[in-house]
Order: C-alpha cells, then structure tokens, then sequence
C-alpha cells in the first residue's frame, strides 16, 4: 500500500492505523498520515474511532471471553474435519462428559431429593460461605459472618475476596470446599456449583468425588479444569492461568485449540491463550534472593526499575509505582509475582525477611508477607506485616533490615496453619509517595539473618 | 472549595475511555495506555486541592494524559504522531461536540458479539494480548499483510456495526419525544 493517494479507501487508513500503532510506518509513512488527520476531516474522525476500538476492545473483549467461557461447557463441538477422525472421537468424549457434567447434577440431586429450602426464589442454592476474613462480597453485598448467619451461595453469584488479607471459604452441597485467597473473584453456576468461573485472583478447592462423570470445573479466560476426587490451587492474573494439583488427577483444556493437559499429583501446568504447558516441579525453597538489573526484574510484577544513586555493586533497584487497588485505594507498590500455586517459599520459626532500601522523603513504608498453608485442607490467606520499627528510616540512605518472620504482625487471621508457604512479597507507602526504592530482597532460615547471597 | 476525591475520581472514570483513546493515539498500546491512565489517577489524587470544576478535571486529565503516554512512548522507543497533530486529536477528543466516545465504547460489545469466531480470535490477539501483526503472522502462520488486512475489515466492521446502534438509538430518542 502506498500513501500517493490522498483519497485512500477506508480499510487503507485501519490498515495505516494498525501500521502506525506497531510501529511499522517509514518516517515518509508517518509524516503522509499526519497530513491526512491534518486535512482531511473524515481520515481524522476515522482515526479517532480506531483509537476508541483500540483502547476499549481489551476490556471488552475479555469481559466477553469471560463469559463465553462460563456458558461454553453447555455447547456441543462445531463439526470438524472428518480426516481428523482422533479429534473428532476426542471431541465426541468431550461433548458426552460436557452433557454429563450439566445433567448429572440433577440427577444426583433428584436421587437425594432436593429439600425446598435449597431454592431461593429461581436460583438454586449451592452451599454455603463458612468462614472469611477481611472485606468479602457476594454479589455486591458485604459479608460479615460474625453478626449472622452464614449466606447461603446461589447459582450465579459472584463471591469476591477484597484486600490481601482478606479469604472466604465456600463449602459446597456436595461436600467440595472452595478457598478464595486475597483479591479473588469467582462466580459459582451449576445445580451443585460445580462450574467456577475464576475472572482473576486464587482458589484452592478440594473436590469431592460424585462418581466418574461430574468434575468440578474450573473456567478462566485461559483454562478449563476438571478435576474428579483431587485438592489443586490456581490462580489467575495478568493473562495467565497457573494450576498445581496436590492430590489426584486434573486435565487442564485450553479453551481456544481444545488441547489438553493430563496432569497428577505435583505437577504444575501455566495456561496462556492458546497454550498450555507443564511448568517445572520444584520443591519450595526455604532460601530466596531478588535483586534487580538492567535486564531482570527477578519476577517481580510491580515497580519500576531504577538506576539512580545506587550503592557499589548493585545494579538496579526498583521503586514503587501508584496503584488503585481492589479496595479503591492508592497504594505506592513494588510486588513479587504470585507464587500462589508453586510457592516462594517456605515458612519456619527461624524464617529471616532482610530487605536493603532508601526513601527519598520522611514517611511510613509497610512490607509485607502473604502466605498460604502448605497443606489446602487447612485454610490458607494469611498476611504478615513487618513490625513497625521500620519506619524509623532515614530518607536518602541506603539501609538494610533483617526481621524475624515470627517477629512480623498477623493480620486479620484468627489462626496461623503451620506449615506455611509465603506466596506474595510486597512493599507500599500507602497513598503518599515517599520514593521508596529496593535493591536487594532474601530470605533465608537460621538462628542470625544471613548476608545477601553474592 | 475544592472538588472532592471521590467527585474527580467520579469524572475521571467517566472519561476512562476518552483518556485511554488519547493515550492509545500517543503510545499505539493498549495496555501501555492503561498504566497511563493509572497514572493520571494517582496524580490526580495528589493534586486534588487544585480542583475546582468537572471540567477542569476533564482539561487537566487530558492534558496530563498526552504528557504521560509521551513519556512511555519514549519508553517504548515509538515514535508519535507530531505535536501539531496531537494537539488536533487532543481538541477533538476534548470537545463536548466532537465524537461520543462513551456512547461509542458502550455499543461496541454488542457489535463484538456478532463477530465470527476466527474474528474474535483475532481480536483477542491483538487487543487482549497486545500481540502486533507479526506476532499474529508467527501465531497463526498467516503472512502479516494478510493480518492486517483482516484486522482492517474486522474494524470496519465494527464501526459499521457501531454507527448503526447509534443511529437507531438516536431515532428511538427522537420517536420517544415526538410521543
């Protein structure tokens, strides 16, 4: 295509749009553009409506999977090529156990007799919120179960866990316990709730056994999982689902090429659009180190790096970033990623947190350790927070501090399982900015803190 | 007296889609136009004595905008359009008479829907994903001319598909107050 025509056809200018936002236009390309948005009305309005499809259409579109994927389990196959006879049989399999997963809830249900009680108006009742912590919703309702109650869950309902320190742990009719971990939304459908859909955050579930034909399933934009009899953790964020079967067997399907994943007890599975792949069992280690550089982020998801005014020897640092989080406040942040399914690490009395950092401004920082038991069948979700003695902090120097694990504030849980596996590490300012940078973040196990692992 | 947090805040997600347009326009991402927006919200709770009217929101935020997705431009090492011609953009998203950015973000589900299914396949790529049309090419093994040419016709599709809602929720407007 060529930009000689100034009357150029609608789809030429999408296609430039498209062109230009890949950074794919020639300095000529660029500057011809330009003049049309500059003269031409009609190329001007036009580009402004791709700019709205384009920064609209992310949302939309995964809203629009979302659901797709809660609904998809009741659509039968599209026809395939019948050269492809295995997939056409696999895909056969898959519609039966797909039917039966919608009807033989019903059946097991009828067999039981259903007590009238269990329906609440046109939606029936799935189970039940038995405990939580923290700010948690069902639907848009406040859940406080110390002043009533437990609320019944419905077919529909979307529980939504807000706040890192906050969990809610649904038992279902069927027995099947449903933990959502900090900043976790799931939506519960099915005559026995049995089909999750998880928009983003982490579950763990252990599944009771019905019989061969009813799995719990468990639908992200990325992954349907089944799983029959088994206890598994998944979590969901940032396009990427992440399974970890802990006891039985799960099949991990990618919604888009209908591939899938047999996967057993220890195995660790990563679900991105369009691929899913097994990830490496590693045991949890009881020793880890960060620190940054040019080049590596170390796996940590929020913060920017940073440069400036380091100290010898260390080649980057990152510094907090503003984020709205899931309660609606500002907070100054630099996080790791989520290791909720594989594990950062593993929690002892003799856990040492060291963290080396410099504040440009006077003011508060908060770090903090959200951890999860090493065994899901106790409730997981509890959140550490460093004592307060780190204040006491000097803006503009580089400092290093070493806190015993067991020294660190439990936030909002009424009982601490052991043992424990620390998932998330994460420092705010709250809402103010106080240029809070680190370079160097480790754990490690022993009766004093250990230098930094060089 | 200033405006309250919780009425700038208000006006800002309002204007979620008006901003996040300007910041694609700059930028050419998505998501890189997301983070901006994040961004423009911080600052605009730590300057929020400044405040004194809706509009005065809307002017500081688009203004804060442009100057945020030019920093991560220049981040991303992608080049804008000129000054002069952002400055053109800029007004026209400004312009209470200029496009219905909201209405026009609010009819595009509907018309996303309609969308065969190779089509959304191709959507979610490149809008969920952020993938560009080389990556789309290696993805699906299709040349990247060819991807932009679908994508082309998806998005005329689209704003074929979102002129029509909206004129036909005009029309219905006028029935109603003819009535």
């Amino acid at each position: 295509m060529t930009l000689s025509d100034a009357n150029l056809p609608e789809t030429d200018i999408d296609e430039l749009f498209l062109r230009y936002c890949d950074g794919a236009l020639s300095a000529h390309e660029l500057a011809r553009l330009s003049e049309l948005i500059e003269d031409n009305h009609t190329v001007r309005s036009q580009f402004l409506t791709l700019c709205i499809h384009a920064a609209t259409l992310p949302e939309h579109q995964a809203v629009m999977r979302a659901s797709t994927n809660e609904t998809a389990h009741l659509q039968l196959p599209k026809p395939t090529n019948p050269r492809n006879f295995s997939s056409t049989l696999w895909k056969f399999a898959a519609a039966a156990c797909l039917c039966l997963c919608v009807t033989a809830p019903l059946i097991f249900i009828a067999s039981r007799g259903l007590e009238p009680d269990l329906l609440l108006g046109d939606r029936p009742a799935l189970g039940s919120l038995s405990r939580s912590t923290g700010l948690v919703r069902i639907g848009n309702v406040p859940i406080d179960l110390r002043t009533g109650t437990p609320p019944s869950l419905l077919s529909g309902d979307t529980v939504s866990t807000i706040g890192v320190d906050a969990s809610a742990e649904l038992t279902l009719l069927d027995g099947t316990s449903v933990l959502l971990s900090s900043n976790t939304e799931a939506k519960f459908e099915g005559p026995l709730g049995r089909c999750v859909t998880v928009r983003h955050g982490n579950l763990a579930a252990a599944a009771a056994s019905l019989d061969q034909t009813v799995p719990l399933r468990i639908s992200t934009p990325e992954a349907n999982v089944a799983s029959q009899g088994t206890r598994l953790l998944l979590s969901r964020a940032d396009g990427k689902t992440r399974v970890g079967v802990v006891e039985g067997k799960v099949r991990v399907t990618d919604p888009t090429d209908q591939m899938a994943l047999e996967m057993n007890a220890g195995d660790q599975a990563e679900a991105l659009s369009g691929e899913v792949r097994r990830i490496p069992n590693l045991p949890i280690p009881q020793a880890v180190a960060f620190r940054f550089s040019p080049t590596a982020r170390s796996g940590w998801q929020l913060g920017k790096l940073s440069f400036e005014d380091l100290l010898p020897g260390s080649i980057g640092a990152l510094r907090t970033i503003p984020k709205i989080c899931s309660d609606g406040l500002l907070r100054h942040t630099v996080e790791s990623e989520n290791c909720w399914t594989t594990g950062m690490f593993s929690i002892h009395p003799d856990t040492w947190v060291s963290v080396r950092y410099r504040i440009k401004e006077a003011g508060w920082f908060e770090m903090i350790v959200v951890a999860r038991s090493h065994d899901i069948r106790h409730r997981p979700g509890v959140v550490f927070a460093a004592p307060p003695d780190i204040l006491n902090c000097q803006p503009g120097v580089w400092r290093t501090v070493h806190y015993r694990l067991a020294d660190f504030k439990v936030v909002e849980s009424p009982e601490v399982p052991s043992p424990l596996v620390g998932f998330v590490l994460g420092l705010n300012s709250g809402a103010r900015d106080v240029g809070l940078s680190v370079d160097q973040v480790w754990i490690n196990r022993g009766e004093a803190p250990a230098p930094f692992p060089e | 007296m200033g405006l309250l947090p919780e009425a700038f805040v208000q006006v800002l997600l309002q204007e979620r889609a008006r901003l996040l347009a300007i910041a694609v326009a700059i930028t050419g991402d998505a998501h890189a136009a997301e983070d901006v927006f994040q961004q423009v919200v911080a600052a605009a709770l730590q300057a929020k004595a400044a405040f004194r009217e809706r509009e005065h929101v809307l002017a500081w935020a688009l203004r804060a905008t442009r100057h945020r997705a030019l920093n991560a431009a220049r981040d991303r090492r992608f080049t804008p359009l000129p000054a002069h011609v952002l400055d053109l953009l800029e007004g026209a998203f400004g312009d209470p008479a200029g496009p219905p950015v909201t209405d026009h973000a609010a009819a595009l589900p509907h018309c996303l829907e309609n969308l065969s299914e190779s089509a959304r396949r191709l959507v979610r790529f490149r809008y969920e994903e952020g993938l560009s049309a080389a990556a789309i090419s290696t993805r699906t093994g299709r040349s990247t001319d060819g991807i932009y040419h679908s994508l082309a016709r998806i998005h005329r599709t689209l704003r074929a598909c979102v002129e029509l809602q909206l004129s036909r929720f005009h029309q219905s407007i006028s029935e109603e107050i003819g009535r």
